[in-house]
């Protein structure tokens, strides 16, 4: 059976099995960590290996990621124009461009509406979505209404066999609905900056969360302009 | 001496027996069966150069010699013949039926043999002994029957003529190797051993900065675009890297389609494992190469991703090419962002 990659070697190679179709990763992170990078990574590996991938964009235009992906010398208009690459307008609101567009960022019904649209457009191929971030589309959501969202959602993600990597900002939500929406992915990655103010160090985890605990191991992790992330050291992950 | 029946069917023979052994030839045949049909007038040229009379330098006057020549000696009829001058260039006119060589050349074709043209060749020779330069040869011929020859000063760069010098091996005169698959896909298992992260970058960089001197040199020879790409195409088939088709190419909106068949990545790829985790488009090396070809063609910074490959799926790798976007998206101040 296919399945799907990160596109990180450090990671992959703790995901001998990789990711089954059907997966979903949270990724928690603070601002700056490299979570829109790793993002990327995941839909560059994504176009390669044939899938459609969706990126929504909440924090910034979708033009930044397009700009990114180019930069590692990714032609995002082939696959755009192939249909391969869709992204998702959820930051400009009325005045966005994109075929696909979030016309009202507070209401979740709308976003469950569209994205479930966009994916039924894609039914029958291997899909790969991103929501950078979800934790945007959240702020100033009730904690009851958002994990009923999600509840709905990820059933659905599971059903259709997406692979989805949801991106949250450390801090933007109550750390309690963090971890019971933690429950609901089969994998968490979290990434934060370690050590010193004056030379601070990337650190990510990836683990699934067992028995109430975060089982995962730590490690060091920089960004190339021409590589992307390099994972520094070996990394176990405990199923 | 006149040219008997059996003789002319004799000396057809010859032409396509050598013409199928040409064409196994890994490299460069195309070259050596001009050299050698060249080289059979060459041995005519030096023995009966007394007779032949090289008046004139001036090309037709010298081809005209040597066609007086041939018909003293009864092998053809020079009259048959109409040349004439045109710039650089020297234009020939038979009617098939009159060539010695008329056997030959209706059935090089039915075979899927290569056509040089032997009368075209034995000029090629004259030209070469009377004025000191080499000519490259184009022929046609028309419905009528009529062969439409032209002889024009070479330009072409003999990038694909592999040449051995006792242990020394060179192509286009410059030092090469025969690296077996095996070798090959040994330096790559050993890079994704040691820095797996960089195999893609390696082998689109590889792949870029090889094809970039070579269309440059091909470029000032081949100005128009088009017949430039057709001849570096070859070049990659020539190489043995694949049977590569231009499928579209639209110079104005500088975007271009190009299928490869039988990618010697691919067959890496089956027959020594698999570079990646999970099956993926492979031709990293294409895709540099002809980002390279584009980029020098066009003039403009050109990417080319490969949008499916053989490695995965199909009979066929399949790349687009298109002008690097502008920029998009001017950079703000972004607070906290992490692109």
């Amino acid at each position: 059976m296919r399945r799907a990659y990160f596109g990180v070697e450090g990671l992959d190679r703790n995901l001998e099995k990789g990711l089954m179709y059907g997966s979903q990763i949270m990724v928690e992170g603070e601002s700056g960590i490299g979570k829109t990078v790793l993002a990327g990574e995941f839909i560059k590996e994504g176009l390669r290996c044939g899938d459609t991938c969706i990126y929504v964009a909440c924090d910034e235009p979708p033009a930044a990621m397009r700009e990114h992906l180019l930069s590692f010398k990714v032609g995002t208009p082939a696959y755009e124009e192939a249909d391969r690459l869709i992204f998702v307008d959820a930051y400009e609101e009325g005045e966005s461009m994109e075929k696909y567009a979030l016309s009202d960022l507070r209401n979740l019904d709308k976003y469950f509406a569209l994205e479930t649209e966009i994916l039924h457009g894609c039914s029958g191929r291997r899909v790969r979505l991103v929501v950078d971030s979800l934790s945007t589309l959240f702020t100033s959501m009730d904690a009851a209404d958002i994990l009923d969202f999600h509840r709905t959602r990820i059933k659905q993600l599971r059903k259709s066999g997406i692979v989805a990597l949801d991106i949250f900002v450390s801090g933007v939500l109550d750390a309690k609905l963090m971890t019971i929406s933690g429950h609901l992915y089969n994998f968490i990655l979290k990434m934060n900056f370690s050590g010193s103010s004056y030379n601070p160090m990337r650190m990510m985890q990836i683990g699934k969360v067992k028995s109430q605990q975060f089982v995962s191991s730590r490690h060091a992790f920089t960004i190339s302009p021409v590589y992307g992330i390099l994972v520094s050291t070996e990394m176990g992950v405990n199923e | 001496m006149k040219i008997g029946e059996f003789s002319r069917k004799l000396i057809n023979f010859m032409q396509l027996s050598m013409c199928k052994t040409m064409k196994q030839l890994p490299f460069s045949s195309g070259h050596w069966l001009e050299q050698f049909m060249i080289s059979t007038a060459q041995y005519v040229l030096e023995e009966h150069l007394d007779e032949i009379k090289f008046d004139s330098k001036n090309p037709v006057q010298a081809c005209l010699a040597f066609l007086y020549f041939m018909d003293r000696e009864g092998f053809l009829k020079a009259g048959d013949y109409r040349l004439e001058d045109s710039g650089d260039s020297l234009l020939v006119q038979v009617e098939r039926n009159n060539c010695v060589y008329r056997d030959y050349c209706l059935r090089a074709p039915i075979e899927g043999l290569p056509l040089y043209c032997a009368r075209l060749s034995s000029f090629q020779a004259v030209l070469r002994h009377v004025t000191g330069t080499d000519y490259s040869t184009s022929l046609e011929t028309d419905e009528s029957g009529v062969c439409h020859g032209r002889l024009f000063p070479s330009t072409r760069p003999t990038e694909e003529i592999v040449t051995r010098e006792e242990h020394i091996l060179k192509v286009a005169g410059r030092r090469a190797i025969l690296l077996p698959q095996e070798t090959y896909s040994s330096l790559f298992m050993s890079i994704k051993e040691h820095a797996p992260h960089a195999i893609k970058h390696v082998l689109y960089d590889a792949g870029y900065r090889s094809a970039l001197s070579l269309a440059g040199r091909t470029k000032t020879f081949y100005p128009d675009p088009e017949e430039c790409l057709q001849l570096l195409l070859e070049v990659i088939k020539n190489d043995g890297l694949g049977n590569v088709e231009l499928v579209s190419f639209n110079l104005t909106r500088g975007r271009a389609r190009i299928r490869c068949y039988d990618s010697f990545q691919v067959s890496v790829e089956n027959e020594y494992g698999s570079l990646y985790r999970s099956p993926q488009v492979t031709c990293d090396l294409f895709r540099g190469i002809f980002a390279a070809y584009f980029s020098v063609l066009l003039e403009q910074e050109i990417i080319c991703e490969e949008m499916r490959c053989q490695a995965v799926e199909g009979d066929y790798c399949e790349f687009l090419i298109m002008p690097l976007p502008k920029k998009l998206w001017e950079e703000e101040p972004r607070d906290g962002k992490n692109l």
